[in-house]
């Protein structure tokens, strides 16, 4: 069990700030994500962790202690790499045992302990294997038990789904969280995929151009992000513009579907126009005449299987994105009825 | 970083010990004097550049090496791009055996192969005897101490040359680009001359140059197959250098007919609109 | 389907084209009588026991693995590195590289060769130890070690280096246990290559040989000139079979280990 903290870490590649000055802390077990589109430092903080890549400025401490001037053999890093790296030349076997010999571990230890990863990653049988005689989900489990079998300070992935296809993704997010939870290991994961760190990770670090733009649970980050860019970025968005009221001692915000009450960490000021965020599953369809819904037109309507996406555009020419479970029931072009639930609305910045 | 410079190291070493400056040497040495008691005098003078661009002897020579490496290349192309096409596209059982074939010149020597064409073109080489018993012909047929045995030879001797890099672009070579191409209407013939051979050009390019650079500086095949009544300029080099021992001469001789091959080159480059820069 | 069959009529003529010269060796080789006839007078070994007994010969033959196997250990290393150093290099810089390092494949031979004889003359070492004719065959040979380890290092993922070092390895454990068993089928092609190359040389080896000294080649073109007997067509076949040995014990070595599909 190891604590991570990262002070001040800079990377420079010539003049742009590849990672710019951030600080992070991730305690003892905790799955943190770092979540991201390409090239927002997301992989060279993590190549820096992991020691590839020397910081300009800035620490990194494992339990208090700096490792910054050691190589990355000698950080006792667990890394699973995007494209695997399973070495081609040595079987599934000679692949799990080669941390283990960089440690000068008995023979008798090693054989015990392949043995025991290959079975925590169900792939017992396909010990002789080569890389190449696996599947993609295979190999990328091999790549984790290689990772985990040497039992490291801390686990570095660095997309690891990346190059599987959709539902073999699933599976592995799922085997993945599930392994890192019983096995109890201090993780770094490194996505640009919202989903995988949604589902997975205990905390989510948001980055945009080599710094962090928030940090939180899965949760706190979806309802309760804090800015325009955080909010488009994970999920879908609907952005209304509101007017603050108050009303019995609570500040409310207006808006063109209804008023509903702010956050009460909110600190806007009666009268103030905000931006607020509405996710699409907060919107309801009803027919136009319904009491207390906002009519619009359908615009567009796409079937997903498991939900229905609309565009509505109101009638102010605003337009808002619906889902709606279940396959459409609205055509384009029809009038419909929209209503927004009574939760809190989340202010996004001042519109200005 | 510094470390990595390392590597590069005793490779740059050797590339400016024994390229760099032994070049550069020889251009030296073309304009030192012709010495009667050594292989070069002191001093600087023109005088072997003059002896040897004035005289109609060594430009008929040149021009012999030069005629001989443009039909010896011709050939090499014509016959080397089918290989290529067969190699890169035709896989199956006997891809591996048809490669070894293709790449069989490479793996023996020169001087063998040579002396295998001599057997084969000789006065009473294979062929004028098959020729003889199958009654083709009551008289000798030419076939070798001639500029076709020389060529023949040649081409055999470097159309791996040839194969190689046509073999090498056709292998990078999607084949969905050539399906693309069906697909928007284009006859297999039009798909080829439209999208294959214009990407597989610069691998032609390569090839062409290569074989010709191999057959203008050839040495031990015209000599062998030309019988000394083909006299190409390698030969005339080497034996102003190793017979008469006058090393500016030979050396003025050898950059002259580099000179005269750079400027051919230079003038298929720029004839050839062969550039893909990825 | 009537054009495939054209395409292959005209390949099987082509590479019938290029084993002729080398399968009429390989016949004449075994002729039994004195001169070289064809079809032969009959099957004997005759010229192979001559050619064996033929101290000249056989001094060539040696002089000339020597000199092969010097040229290959000191292009194979060198190559390899210059390999190694182009395949992580930014790409103008292995751009440029990639051209000096074929260069020498590129210049005339001969030309080669006259530029190392003067050379030599000049450093005042000439030719004696074979110093001009092994640093001869070394520029010969360092263009097919370096491509082909080049080659290897084409589908090579740097990550697998990386992920050796995650696992605790040192830069030169990661490089032994790692990178070198990934490139060596293409280290031992591109070797194998040099030493045939080096072997069968006959220009670079005929300016640069020290006096009194021949490689096999230049014994075998010595020969030639004044001799018809097959027993020169007995060397020749005894190289190329030589040669079909050692390839296919190396695709054997090689073989075992392929790389990634």
């Amino acid at each position: 069990m190891t604590e991570v903290v990262i002070q001040d870490l800079t990377k420079r590649y010539g003049a742009a700030a590849a990672v710019d000055s951030i600080s992070l802390s991730i305690s003892e077990g905790e799955f943190v994500s770092l979540l991201g589109p390409s090239g927002c430092g997301k992989s060279t903080t993590l190549r820096l962790v992991a020691g590839f890549d020397q910081a300009d400025a800035g620490k990194i401490l494992f339990d208090g202690q700096d490792v910054s001037p050691l190589p990355p053999e000698r950080r006792d890093i667990g890394m699973v790499f995007q494209s695997y790296a399973l070495f081609p030349h040595m079987t599934v076997a000679q692949n799990l045992a080669f941390g283990l010999q960089m440690r000068k571990a008995p023979r008798a230890v090693i054989e015990e302990r392949v043995a025991r990863a290959l079975d925590l990653v169900r792939l017992d049988g396909k010990a002789d294997r080569y890389p190449r005689e696996l599947s993609g989900g295979q190999q990328q489990r091999v790549a984790l038990a290689r990772a985990l079998v040497i039992e490291p300070r801390i686990l570095l992935l660095d997309e690891p789904l990346a190059n599987l296809d959709a539902k073999l993704r699933d599976e592995m997010r799922l085997f993945i969280g599930e392994l890192q939870r019983r096995v109890g290991i201090t993780t770094i994961y490194v996505t640009h995929d919202q989903a995988e760190a949604m589902n997975m990770s205990d905390q989510v670090v948001v980055m945009f151009k080599g710094r962090i733009e928030q940090r939180g649970s899965p949760r706190d980050i979806y309802e309760r992000p804090n800015g325009l860019e955080v909010a488009t970025f994970i999920g879908q968005a609907n952005f209304l513009s509101a007017t603050v009221t108050v009303d019995t001692g609570r500040l409310m915000a207006q808006t063109a579907l209804g008023t509903r009450p702010l956050p009460p960490e909110s600190d806007a000021s009666p009268g103030q126009v905000l931006s607020v965020l509405v996710r699409p599953e907060a919107l309801t369809l009803t027919d136009s005449a319904a009491p207390g819904a906002v009519s619009g037109v359908v615009e567009l309507a796409q079937y997903n299987g498991a939900f229905t996406e609309y565009r509505i555009r109101l009638a102010d020419q605003e337009t808002v994105c619906v889902q709606t479970p279940g396959p459409a029931r609205h055509s384009r072009g029809v009038g419909v009825g929209l209503r927004l639930a009574m939760d809190p609305l989340w202010p996004i910045g001042s519109d200005a | 970083m510094s470390r990595r410079l390392l590597l590069m190291l005793p490779a740059a070493l050797v590339l400016i010990f024994l390229i760099v400056l032994p070049y550069a040497n020889i251009i030296v040495i073309s304009f030192r004097p012709l010495s009667p008691d050594g292989a070069y005098g002191q001093g600087f003078t023109a005088a072997n550049y003059v002896t040897v661009l004035t005289s109609a002897h060594y430009w008929r020579q040149i021009w012999t090496t030069i005629w001989i490496g443009l039909v010896t290349t011709a050939l090499a192309l014509l016959l080397g791009f089918p290989v290529a096409w067969d190699l890169a596209r035709n896989r199956g059982r006997s891809q591996a055996l048809r490669r070894a074939i293709a790449l069989s010149p490479l793996l023996v020597g020169i001087v063998v192969r040579s002396y295998g064409w001599t057997i084969l073109l000789g006065n009473n080489g294979v062929i004028n005897r098959l020729a003889r018993a199958l009654g083709l012909t009551q008289s000798i047929i030419p076939l070798m101490y001639n500029r076709f045995g020389v060529i023949v030879a040649l081409t055999h001797v470097f159309l791996p040359f040839m194969i190689l890099p046509i073999m090498g672009v056709l292998q990078e070579l999607d084949p969905a680009l050539e399906q693309a191409g069906r697909s928007l209407g284009a006859s297999p013939r039009t798909a080829f001359r439209r999208i294959v051979l214009p990407l597989c050009l610069p691998g032609v390019q390569s090839g062409c140059v290569m074989v010709f650079i191999l057959t203008i500086s050839a040495y031990v095949t015209p000599m062998l197959l030309g019988g000394m009544r083909v006299k190409t300029m390698p030969m005339t080099v080497v034996s102003t250098l190793i017979d008469a021992f006058r090393w500016p001469l030979g050396a003025a001789q050898a950059l002259v007919l580099s000179l005269c091959g750079g400027l051919i080159l230079i003038a298929f480059m720029r004839l050839t609109p062969m550039r893909w820069n990825r | 389907m009537s054009r495939r069959r054209v395409l292959s009529i005209v390949c099987a003529a082509i590479y019938a084209f290029l084993l002729a010269p080398i399968v009429v060796v390989i016949i004449a080789s075994f002729n039994s009588g004195a001169f070289l006839t064809f079809p032969p007078q009959g099957l004997s070994l005759r010229w192979y026991s001559t050619f064996l007994h033929n101290e000249v010969f056989i001094q060539a033959f040696m002089t000339s693995i020597r000199i092969a196997a010097v040229a290959t250990g000191v292009s194979g290393v060198i190559g390899s590195m210059a390999a190694l150093f182009t395949a992580r290099a930014q790409p103008a810089v292995a751009n440029s590289v990639r051209m000096a390092m074929i260069a020498p494949m590129l210049l005339p031979e001969v030309l080669t060769a006259i530029g190392l004889l003067f050379y030599f003359y000049a450093l005042g070492i000439g030719l004696h130890h074979s110093v001009a004719l092994i640093a001869g065959h070394i520029l010969l040979t360092l263009p097919f070690v370096y491509i082909n380890v080049s080659t290897a290092l084409r589908g090579f993922d740097w990550s697998w280096e990386q992920a050796a070092r995650s696992l605790g390895a040192s830069p030169l454990t990661a490089f032994r246990r790692v990178t070198l068993p990934i490139i060596r089928p293409g280290l031992i092609n591109g070797c194998l290559f040099a030493f045939i190359v080096s072997f069968d040389a006959f220009s670079t080896s005929f300016l640069l040989k020290d006096i009194g000294v021949a490689t096999l080649p230049l014994q075998l073109f010595d020969y030639l000139r004044l001799n018809f007997t097959p027993e020169a067509a007995a060397v020749s076949s005894f190289t190329v079979f030589a040669t079909v040995l050692v390839m296919l014990l190396a695709e054997r070595l090689s073989g075992s280990q392929r790389r990634r599909p």
